[in-house]
């Protein structure tokens, strides 16, 4: 396990990561979400002790640089395009290898395994955003760490691509360990992690499962939609079931499709909809981190007036 | 540390700039040293006993590719952001600094072999083919290693020095050339005399060049007081290096 406590940055008069405390589990795919400039990237080089700041993380109880070679127990991709345009992407792998302590025979298996054998030879100065990312993931993947730390792997990845890092990631943790992604893909974040952890302006907001995530959403509950929505109402209010207007019917958290049927049928209501409505991971993002932006639109604020 | 000394030589070894700046080197010696120090020597030269001693201490004036390559070794880290792998895969960034430290100090010494052994056979080399002869030489072997190899391996360790407090590719190297070149002829016109004491001043000294009309240093103490620059400085570029942020 991850477990990151009080981690804090800041950059003269900004604070960019405010005491913030998560865990990552083990055999799980944690996503890692925030707006535009809520310190994700600063949280993540903090944890791998790359920027100076307060606060802990352990790996497994232990610091990451009190074990004696750190490549085995993180992977990282923090940037894409983190290598020397001109050290081919083996040898980029290679030097690597060679600082981690881990065999160079490694480097032909994690090749294969990203699919740039081909491109072994070639240098990465010219290899496109998606190219440049599986070699980050190779690089990732080099010492077969416990825990994998991912900022926005999935940029720049093909369709095919980003259904390959899925399953991989969640290979990745279905072995014991522990993947730790950020993206700001939502709709592949709701597919790809079981946890989320949500910050915005530095500090965190969500550390739970998507499920229990999705289902605590103001979005998630029961859709009514009826011939006469008066008497529905009449009819809930005395049964004590709280609702709400949306989108040309009711909308009824915490109560299931039978029991608000059966409601309307004794009621003598005509039902013209009957459904369950799941929030989506956008949805509970957006409600989360509603003013938490540090980067909004002009549109995006009008909406809101 | 074997790691990290594994990993700093594969990173010299697996970029073009290192075998490009050798081999420019190289060629420069080569064209230095067998042309203008062998096959263009005036009469006067050929009778001067010392010839030899002051090819070597001529040629190491190219120390200064030595520092280059340094330089490159720490910035493109910064540059590429590969330092985040770098500082990540060892458990010290104590170790890390004292893996680029001894494998710079290896390629200065390489560096330092090459152009101090070179340059007096290509001299030598010039010389027979303009039908010349050079008088015997007198050379004191000890003295003109301990000089030679000091003086690369410090040419080497001051690029590193300026590479890892200023982190920046242009910034680094444009210091490298301005300090000795510009900031130190300043300074001269105040110090005077003083002015042996300031460290590229001091560093020319160990070969026996000065650029101060006023004094010079023995080669010894030239070189000593060059290290007490070194390890200042490296105690503010470690103090440095273990602080900042890794970007």
């Amino acid at each position: 396990m991850i477990k990151a406590e009080n981690l804090s940055k800041r950059y003269k008069k900004k604070l960019a990561v405010d005491n913030l405390s998560f865990t990552v589990a083990t055999g799980r795919v944690t996503g890692f979400l925030g707006p535009n400039g809520a310190g994700k990237s600063t949280t993540m080089r903090l944890m791998l002790g790359l920027d100076n700041g307060s606060g802990t993380t352990m790996f497994d109880g232990k610091k990451l640089h009190s074990y004696a070679e750190p490549s085995k127990v993180v992977g990282i991709l923090l940037e894409a395009k983190a290598f020397h345009p001109t050290r081919t992407a083996h040898r980029h792998l290679s030097v690597l290898a060679a600082a981690g302590g881990i065999p160079t025979t490694r480097v032909d298996e994690v090749l294969d395994i990203v699919g740039l054998s081909d491109v072994a030879k070639k240098k990465p100065g010219k290899f496109s955003l998606g190219m440049s990312q599986r070699l980050g993931i190779a690089a990732a993947i080099l010492g077969s760490p416990k825990y994998l730390m991912l900022d926005e792997p999935a940029n720049g990845l093909d369709p095919e691509g980003v259904a390959w890092l899925r399953k991989f990631l969640s290979d990745y943790a279905d072995q014991g360990n522990a993947v730790f992604v950020s993206s700001h893909l939502l709709s592949e974040m709701q597919l790809m992690a079981d946890d989320i952890v949500v910050i915005g302006k530095g500090k965190l907001i969500a550390n739970t499962s998507i499920q229990e995530l999705t289902s605590g959403s103001k979005q998630t509950g029961v859709f009514v939609r009826t011939g006469k929505a008066a008497a529905f109402k009449r009819a809930l209010q005395s049964a004590s079931i709280a609702f709400e207007e949306l989108d040309g019917g009711l909308k009824i958290a915490g109560q299931k499709t039978d029991d608000i049927g059966q409601l309307a049928f004794k009621a003598g209501v005509p039902v013209l909809e009957l459904a369950n409505r799941s929030a989506s991971l956008e949805d509970v993002f957006l409600e989360l981190t509603e003013g938490a932006e540090e980067y909004s639109t002009h549109a995006k604020t009008e909406a809101k007036q | 540390m074997i790691a990290a000394l594994k990993a700093e030589f594969r990173k010299l070894l697996t970029v073009r700039s290192t075998y490009i700046v050798t081999v420019l080197v190289t060629l420069l010696m080569l064209f230095v040293a067998g042309y203008i120090e062998g096959w263009r020597l005036t009469p006067q030269d050929l009778q001067n006993p010392a010839q030899f001693s002051g090819d070597v201490f001529g040629a190491l004036s190219l120390s200064v590719f030595g520092a280059i390559i340094a330089i490159l070794l720490v910035t493109h880290e910064y540059r590429y952001n590969t330092i985040m792998y770098t500082l990540t895969s060892s458990n010290s960034r104590s170790k890390v600094l004292l893996a680029k430290i001894v494998t710079i100090s290896v390629y200065a010494v390489f560096l330092t072999l090459l152009v101090g052994i070179l340059s007096p056979i290509a001299s030598n080399v010039g010389i027979h083919l303009h039908g010349h002869t050079l008088v015997p030489q007198t050379l004191h072997v000890g003295d003109l290693i301990w000089r030679s190899l000091f003086y690369g391996w410090a040419y080497g360790m001051a690029g590193l020095l300026l590479a890892v407090l200023i982190r920046v590719q242009v910034g680094a190297i444009a210091a490298l050339f301005l300090i000795p070149g510009l900031v130190e002829q300043l300074l001269g016109q105040l110090m005077k005399s003083n002015s042996v004491y300031l460290p590229f001043s001091a560093l020319d000294q160990v070969i026996g060049n000065s650029n101060v009309p006023q004094g010079h240093l023995a080669p010894g103490k030239a070189a000593l007081v060059f290290c007490v620059y070194l390890v200042v400085g490296w105690i503010v570029a470690w103090a440095l290096f273990l602080k900042r942020d890794a970007n």
